[in-house]
């Protein structure tokens, strides 16, 4: 019991200064308003060649603006389409901070980049300088690991021209499109800036990012634009080896890549098959890649095995028998394989292992890893690819006997 | 320097001074035996009840050969005076004749034959003593005071009626009994012994309060509490030495273990229900006459989220009920402390969705969010101590005027956003989620602190305070029960009923710190069986 208080005291003599002096780490002088801050939602960087030939980096940014996302947004939808409720800032420097300071200084208030949800990086500078910015991204003090990172052609600051189409600001526009596309249309793939650095931080594979452009919607209500006059689409994956920018997937080896990389769950990308002069829409509802990649004489043997399951949703009139399903099946898989395997010959082509092959090979046989580690990428453009693709069509959303006009 | 301060700190607040109270013109406390003259006694009382208007002194004549002069004695606010002209007055002044031929009323003999053969009053009881008479007449007694005799017979013949059970208002229920305690600590005990029909469930009477002479009654269930904790209620409510004990609160605070705490260390109630399931608990009910608050000792911080309710309720019900009261009192502790950390040091927590909301609702507003809390916070203590003191019929209106038009209004000027204003009515419905009064009123009490420290120090600061409220209770003990059992020190058996309370047929045990002594409550495998099973 003695002994028990001698401690308890001592506890208190020693340990009590050290959690009271800890207390002093945070006080009313770090206290930081919202109204003081300004909050950045999206980041667009480029490099730039200045007037005077200096090469630069330019920074675009939307900012949240207080007062106007209400209005928009929250007022019930009362038809204030003018309404822009972010502002675009843009600064230039030499530094990647330099241009950033360059707009935050038109406001007394502190940036803040707690909420900057995508991250839109210029052809340019995706090929010069992706390292800084990612870098920068990654010692923030708000650093945002869920931060999408996108990659566009030409220059990210033309897309600050966009206005939102579906939301009500486009950083939300944006970073919908960039986490809801891989599944809803297949066409691009959201990547987080964690899983961007880590894969390219990574010995044995490449990042890829989604692609962004701006997109003009020309519907017309009358004799004015139904929409704004510019907006966002995301579409396309851009490749990357060693931190460049090398190449691009469009539309068709996006939904490969998709399929070829990753589970799906959700149903809705379509693939169009033709067959005997009639096309089919499959709509993919499931579908699992199972790969296997080995060593056998320096030489790699990639496996990828694709279980695809899904229903056809429309039919160009023709009425499916039970017995031509085997058919289809077999068209669809040959579609889907081809698909895949163009992605793969487009990756091949640009060098870049962003398909996680090598990766698959230094998880399962870290061994055969070391041999080819040192020219792994050779080892990786003459390895054997064989896709197998196995389509199942599990409905042919046939409503009984066929529309049929019966006149 | 430290005895210094404390000295004086003492003296100003007047802690110091005689240890002993004064008993400004108390009779006498030795023994004063009544003699056997009637003059004498009378002029003695008459001196005792001087100026006393509510005590009446009625004199009349025993029904007998040679007559006998006599006076009842009582305060006529007191006692049933029709029953006392009933039971008493027509007994003796008339049905003397139908005493046998062979029993003679004299003066030596009257008060036994009256006590014995006439009276028809239930309780009697004869004293020879002026001090012990005074306390009878003035507890509401009939003193009949007899030429010739030195004692005098003292009978109860029905109190002034009293507020009649109806339930209590600080805490109903949808499901279970409607009574409540009322004011008088007779019909309180009648209401546990209706329930408690054992003479193992003891009353034990004490009386507190030099001048008041309040009486205190214990009650217990003998052979289920702890012996030491008997006692140790005993030692401390015979410690207390004040001239007048009012309520309930009075005794409590003189009882409690530590002077200073802001958690109730002893809990009361209104319900006889709760009382009895306290009772059988192993716990000390402390009933104070003149207070329909009842007090429940040892209490634990768990018995304050629990509602009497809660075992009339399906079980599924009543535990999904405790856990919205846990949760209710998390909102009602911290809510506040958490908005202004977040707004004030933290904000890469907000989801920037929500983030434009709040940076619209707070971009134009004069005051820091601190500011806004605490004075929206003040407001609604000051509207809620308004609607309590009011009579129901205004109290509406108050709430009317306060909640709707100020609320409302101080929002559309600009004063306060939205955001303050919707915590500060979060955290008002969740503070009256929590059953127990007391504990709520803590809670209040701390969630100010925690305001003040999350301005300062942001989420830093609301730990720093939730650690130290944490030590504090868990160093606390009601009379030697630590207050955070079971949970610390954790006893396993005991969460059955905690934050959520298990089926009655598995109940099998009381908690293990008041309990002990007997500590099964019922046979196991009680729960619900099909027809064909159990028969054999």
């Amino acid at each position: 019991m003695e002994q028990k208080a001698k401690k308890l005291r001592l506890f208190i003599r020693i340990g009590m200064p050290f959690i009271i002096l800890q207390m002093l780490c945070i006080g009313c002088w770090d206290q930081k308003h919202t109204r003081d801050l300004v909050i950045i939602t999206v980041l667009g960087f480029d490099r730039i060649t200045d007037e005077d030939g200096v090469d630069k980096w330019q920074v675009s940014s939307f900012v949240m603006q207080s007062g106007k996302a209400e209005a928009a947004g929250g007022g019930g939808g009362n038809g204030t389409s003018e309404v822009k409720p972010e502002l675009v800032w843009r600064g230039k420097g030499l530094t990647i901070s330099e241009a950033i300071l360059d707009f935050t200084k038109r406001s007394p208030r502190v940036p803040f980049f707690a909420d900057t949800s995508s991250v839109i990086i210029g052809e340019r500078a995706a090929k010069e300088g992706l390292l800084p910015i990612i870098d920068y991204l990654n010692r923030l003090r708000e650093y945002r690991p869920g931060a999408f990172v996108m990659i566009c052609k030409g220059k990210a600051s033309l897309l600050f021209e966009a206005e939102p189409e579906v939301s009500i600001s486009v950083s939300r526009d944006l970073r919908e499109l960039a986490r809801n596309t891989s599944g809803s249309s297949g066409i691009a793939r959201g990547v987080k800036l964690m899983d961007f650095t880590a894969d390219l931080l990574s010995t044995d594979r490449d990042p890829v990012a989604p692609e962004i452009r701006l997109i003009n919607p020309k519907e017309k209500r009358g004799e004015e634009l139904a929409g704004p006059p510019k907006a966002v689409l995301v579409e396309g994956i851009g490749i990357f080896k060693d931190a460049k920018l090398v190449g691009w997937l469009d539309k068709e080896d996006a939904i490969g890549y998709n399929l070829l990389t990753a589970k799906i769950n959700e149903g809705a990308i379509t693939i169009q098959v033709k067959k005997d002069g009639k096309w089919f829409t499959y709509l993919v509802e499931r579908s699992t890649p199972s790969l296997k990649v080995t060593l056998i004489d320096d030489k790699l043997n990639i496996k990828v095995g694709i279980e695809v399951k899904g229903r056809i949703i429309e039919d160009d009139g023709a009425d499916l028998a039970p017995s031509e399903i085997d058919q289809i099946e077999h068209a669809i898989s040959e579609q889907i394989g081809q698909m895949v395997m163009h992605a793969i010959e487009t990756v091949r082509g640009d060098e870049s292992d962003c398909l996680g092959f090598s990766e698959e090979l230094h998880r399962y046989s870290p061994k055969d890893w070391k041999k080819v580690k040192a020219h792994w990428r050779e080892t990786f453009l003459n390895a054997n690819v064989d896709v197998q693709v196995n389509a199942a069509v599990e409905n042919t959303g046939r409503l009984g006997q066929m529309l049929e006009l019966q006149k | 320097m430290k005895i210094k301060l404390k000295s004086l700190l003492k003296r100003s607040l007047s802690f110091t001074g005689k240890k002993r109270l004064i008993k400004v013109g108390q009779t006498p406390l030795e023994k004063h035996p009544l003699s056997a003259s009637l003059e004498q006694n009378l002029t003695e009382l008459q001196k005792i009840f001087d100026l006393c208007a509510d005590v009446v002194f009625r004199k009349f004549t025993l029904n007998c050969e040679p007559p006998i002069n006599a006076v009842a004695v009582f305060a006529d606010t007191l006692i049933d005076v029709k029953s006392g002209s009933e039971t008493i007055l027509k007994v003796i002044m008339q049905e003397t004749t139908s005493l046998p031929e062979n029993v003679r009323i004299t003066k030596s003999n009257a008060i036994q034959i009256l006590n014995e053969r006439l009276l028809t009053a239930m309780n009697t009881k004869i004293t020879r003593d002026f001090l012990e008479l005074a306390d009878f007449v003035l507890t509401g007694r009939v003193a009949i005071v007899i030429d010739g005799s030195s004692s005098v017979l003292t009978c109860y013949v029905g109190g002034s009626p009293g507020r009649i059970i109806e339930e209590p208002i600080t805490e109903p229920v949808v499901r279970g009994p409607r009574d409540g305690f009322v004011e008088d600590y007779k019909i309180n005990l009648s209401l546990i012994r209706r329930r408690i029909k054992s003479s193992r469930l003891k009353v034990e009477l004490l009386e507190v309060g030099a001048i008041s002479k309040t009486v205190v009654a214990l009650c217990y269930i003998k052979g289920i509490v702890e012996d030491s904790l008997i006692e140790e209620v005993k030692t401390r409510i015979n410690r207390i030495r004040m001239d007048v004990v009012n309520g309930s609160g009075t005794i409590e605070e003189m009882i409690t273990d530590q002077p200073l705490s802001l958690f109730p260390l002893v809990e009361y109630t209104e319900r006889p229900d709760k009382v009895a399931g306290s009772l059988a608990e192993g716990k000390v009910a402390i009933f104070v006459d003149n207070t329909p608050m009842t007090l429940i000792a040892p209490t634990t911080f768990i018995s304050l989220l629990q509602a009497s309710e809660d075992y009339d309720n399906a079980f599924i019900y009543a535990s999904f009920v405790r856990l919205i009261r846990v949760v209710s009192l998390h909102i009602a502790l911290l809510l506040p402390a958490i908005t202004v950390a977040i707004m004030t040091f933290h904000q890469e927590i907000i989801p920037d969705k929500l983030m434009g909301v709040v940076l619209t609702s707070r971009k134009e507003l004069p005051f820091p969010i601190v500011v806004e809390v605490l004075f929206m916070e003040m407001f609604f203590e000051i509207l809620r101590e308004a609607g309590v003191r009011l009579p129901r019929t205004i109290g509406q209106s108050v709430s009317i005027v306060g909640g709707l038009v100020i609320g409302q209004a101080s929002v559309n000027a600009g004063f306060v956003g939205y955001i303050a204003v919707i915590v500060v009515a979060l955290t008002a419905v969740a503070s009256f989620a929590i059953p127990n009064y007391a504990a709520g009123t803590a809670i209040r009490i701390l969630r100010f602190g925690l305001i003040i420290l999350a301005s300062i120090m942001g989420g830093v600061g609301i730990m720093m305070g939730l650690m130290f409220i944490l030590f504090y209770l868990c160093g606390v003990r009601s009379f030697g029960v630590p207050y955070l059992s079971p949970i610390a020190p954790l006893i396993p058996r005991d969460l059955k009923d905690t934050f959520i309370r298990v089926p009655w047929w598995a109940m099998l045990t009381r908690p293990t710190f008041t309990g002990t002594k007997e500590l099964v409550r019922m046979d196991t495998n009680q729960g619900s069986t099909k027809p064909n099973k159990g028969k054999e």
